[in-house]
């Protein structure tokens, strides 16, 4: 798999092939094939059940398919998980923070695990996410949205290629979701993005590619130039109410 | 590019696996204490429980006025307080863990899931101990402060050691269990006393040896000292090998 | 899945081994000799009451007891062994077996506590003592009973079956203890019944081979109907799925149509084949399409 996209101009940076995940007799995915080019902004739509989550979760190492091939930025994501894990990056709608650990020291343990920690690039996240001000602070004491920009940080510690973001808007208010939008566009620059979510309208508009998974499978994948907005939201809608049984 | 990147995150992530992990373990570890300084959660909780169980135990030997009587079963009295404070505090040890998804976020890193198993197993081997040694002083004065105690009374320390070792160990295997169950803090206990239950058997049985310190059972003691720590071996690999399969989907 | 040939012989194997069983005790009250303080040779002190050597008919608990307890240490094995079939697998099929044989241990279990029980309040004068082996075994019946409990206390399927496999090997580990405790610990009462030197004669030692052999076809027979009761309801289950499946299917149509629709407006240029599965895009889009379509 790897080795077909070596060495070509734009190499892929989610290949999956027929990816299945299955616990008894309910699959959780159903032979999924993805295929995200580097640089791209994939929205992953679709109802409650349908395997997004467990989908994103396989990108982020954090459970194996049962079948299937993955490669993530050109490494088998099967053979070396652990080479790839420093590469990827998390933004969940937990935030994954210690609320009794300052914003700094929340930065610094996450950095640790992943290599010597460097004080001036966690300077440079604080201000990026512009908690520079008040980086002494428990993470306890703050508000969701700035809890959920501190949570970018910390998935940019190890300077990932590859963002997962799974539902990063629930639990935002309208201006802090908008701040989030500003955010993420800050650090588009040279990284993947996959994202999780339920808000159409905002992923829609967001992405470079769009993808509709419904009872573990892809329904359509498409770049959202060759996509009409009206028709997607049809098939969407259509979608969704299928639901799951 | 993906070449270039890729030798970029090898260097960066180079050191060899050892040394590697001998940091994460630290950073862990570190982690857990500095929160725990902070809010003292753990140990302020664990050693006011201890005492209530002293409390406790003031009723229950109100109407024995010798004291001899006490130290000849001062031992289970002691191993039931370490036990049911343990309980208390493995509870509570993975709640900052799991309240925001901290667990994932540290899984998400190239960490040896064996590399976490260790280093929650030794914060939790801490606290448990600082607690003892708070707790197990406040026992003597309330309950031996008048009886003669042996000369042996101090080998005490050993099993208490080993057997805090052990506690840490397996309840740091169970509690990852239970923390995302219904009823936690019951399952932990339904859980964790069996499982224990050999450990603390044989923990009893040094304390008490040493507590009355009679010639010619120093070898019981002995014995009971090397069968805890043989448990602790066996449990702690089992556990070791295992915790893998609790943590990872 | 469940069923198999080997199906065919387990009633077979469960007659057989009652048949076995009912030798044994037969054989037990008629042919076999008793035993005059074979395990316990002089008066013993045993929670205040003097115990002497009137075993006599209480021995005769032993061609039943001591089966049933090795089977379910036997059984406490599969337990652990499936646990670490699933965990390597991640075999839906290995949870089940695992769970199957921690339901067959408890009942061989309670059974050893009842007869052994008896045999103490007998032998020993007393229903309970905490001895060692007395202990572990308790123990072990604890935690079975455990293991049932964190089962009920996780709904997530794959976390349950990880967490119950991981905690099945856990709590194997005190079967060999309590087995072989009665040889550790010299302040055991408990009989050591295995060993080299106890030369059982041939009256004795067959009926309790036979009781052995039964027990470990009951429990096996016992495993195999379990499992199969199992099956079948997991087998109902996926009708059950097959049947909302088929639901979906009737919608094949309608959903095939919306989709062509969008394609015809040139709305989604990639669409992939499993997009026509109509088991993808349902229910509610066969509601509203056809009218949009008139």
């Amino acid at each position: 798999m790897a080795s077909a996209h070596d060495g070509s101009a734009a190499p892929l940076a989610v290949s999956a092939r027929g990816l299945v995940k299955q616990f008894g007799r309910r699959r959780g995915l159903d032979g999924v094939d993805l295929e995200v080019p580097s640089g791209a902004f994939l929205s992953i739509f679709g109802p409650n059940g349908a395997g997004k989550t467990t989908l994103l979760r396989m990108l982020a190492l954090l459970s194996r398919p049962t079948r299937g091939e993955l490669s993530l930025l050109g490494v088998d994501a099967l053979e070396e998980p652990d080479s790839l894990r420093s590469r990827i990056g998390l933004i969940s709608h937990k935030p994954m923070l210690y609320g009794d650990l300052t914003a700094r020291e929340n930065l610094r343990f996450f950095a640790s695990l992943y290599g010597d920690v460097d004080e001036a690039r966690i300077d440079e996240l604080l201000r990026l996410v512009e908690l520079d001000h008040r980086c002494n602070d428990c993470a306890r004491t703050f508000s969701r949205g700035m809890q959920q920009r501190l949570s970018i940080a910390r998935a940019l510690v190890n300077d990932p290629e590859l963002v997962l973001l799974d539902e990063p808007y629930s639990g935002l208010d309208p201006h802090a979701a908008e701040l989030f939008d500003e955010l993420i566009g800050r650090v588009r620059d040279g990284r993947t993005f996959v994202m999780v979510s339920h808000d159409l309208e905002k992923g829609f508009a967001m992405c470079s590619h769009a993808l509709i998974l419904a009872r573990g499978r892809v329904v359509v994948c498409a770049e959202k130039e060759r996509v009409d907005a009206a028709a997607f939201r049809d098939l969407y809608l259509a979608t969704v109410g299928t639901g799951v049984s | 590019m993906s070449r270039i990147e890729n030798e970029r995150v090898c260097a960066k992530g180079s050191g060899g696996r050892a040394p590697r992990a001998l940091a994460q373990y630290r950073a862990l570890l570190a982690k857990d204490v500095r929160q725990e300084l902070r809010t003292r959660e753990m140990l302020t909780s664990m050693g006011v429980y201890a005492l209530l169980v002293l409390t406790i135990y003031g009723a229950a030997l109100a109407q024995v006025g010798d004291k001899l009587q006490v130290v000849s079963f001062a031992g289970g009295l002691l191993w039931a307080l370490v036990i049911f404070t343990s309980l208390l505090g493995l509870n509570r040890s993975f709640g900052h863990e799991t309240e925001s998804g901290c667990l994932e976020g540290i899984l998400l890193a190239p960490v040896d899931r064996a590399v976490i198993f260790l280093a929650k197993a030794t914060s939790n081997l801490l606290f448990l101990l600082a607690v003892e040694v708070v707790v197990v002083p406040l026992f003597f004065l309330f309950f031996l402060s008048g009886a003669e105690l042996a000369a042996t009374t101090p080998l005490i320390a050993v099993p208490l050691l080993v057997g805090t070792v052990g506690v840490a160990g397996v309840g740091t295997l169970l509690s990852t269990m239970t923390i995302e169950t219904r009823g936690r803090d019951v399952l932990l206990a339904i859980l964790f006393i069996p499982v224990a239950f050999p450990l603390l058997y044989a923990c009893v049985s040094a304390t008490t040896c040493a507590f009355l310190g009679v010639e010619g059972t120093m070898g019981t003691f002995w014995t009971s000292c090397g069968v805890a720590l043989v448990y602790d071996v066996v449990m702690i690999a089992a556990a070791w090998g295992l915790y893998e399969f609790v943590v990872d989907a | 899945m469940v069923q198999s040939k080997a199906d065919r012989l387990v009633p077979l194997l469960l007659l057989l081994g009652a048949v076995l069983t009912a030798v044994d005790v037969v054989w037990t009250f008629t042919l076999a000799p008793l035993v005059q303080g074979a395990q316990l040779s002089e008066p013993v002190v045993i929670a205040g009451q003097m115990v002497t050597t009137k075993l006599l008919l209480s021995q005769k608990i032993f061609y039943l007891h001591v089966p049933v307890a090795i089977a379910s240490f036997v059984v406490m094995a599969f337990l652990a062994y499936y646990g670490v079939r699933f965990l390597m697998t991640k075999d839906r099929a290995y949870d089940l077996r695992a769970y199957v044989a921690a339901q067959v241990a408890l009942v061989f279990i309670v059974a050893t506590m009842i007869s052994g029980d008896l045999w103490t309040c007998f032998e020993w004068g007393v229903w309970w003592v905490w001895e060692p082996r007395l202990t572990t075994y308790f123990i072990l019946m604890l935690l079975v009973i455990g293991y049932f409990i964190l089962r009920n206390a996780i709904d997530d399927p794959e976390k349950r079956a990880r967490f119950c496999a991981v905690f099945g090997i856990i709590a194997f580990i005190d079967a060999p203890i309590s087995f072989f405790i009665t040889r550790l610990v010299p302040s055991s009462i408990h009989p050591v019944v295995f060993r080299t030197d106890s030369g059982l004669p041939p009256m004795m030692l067959i009926p309790f081979l036979l009781g052995l052999f039964g027990m470990l076809m009951i429990g096996f027979a016992l495993y195999r109907y379990a499992l199969r009761v199992h099956g079948d309801a997991q087998a109902v289950e996926e009708l059950k799925e097959q049947l909302e499946e088929l639901d979906a299917r009737a919608n094949e149509r309608a959903a095939a149509a919306a989709l062509e629709r969008l394609s015809a407006r040139h709305a989604v240029e990639v669409v992939r084949e499993a997009a026509c599965d109509a088991s993808a895009v349902a229910a509610r889009a066969d509601d509203e399409n056809p009218s949009k379509e008139d």
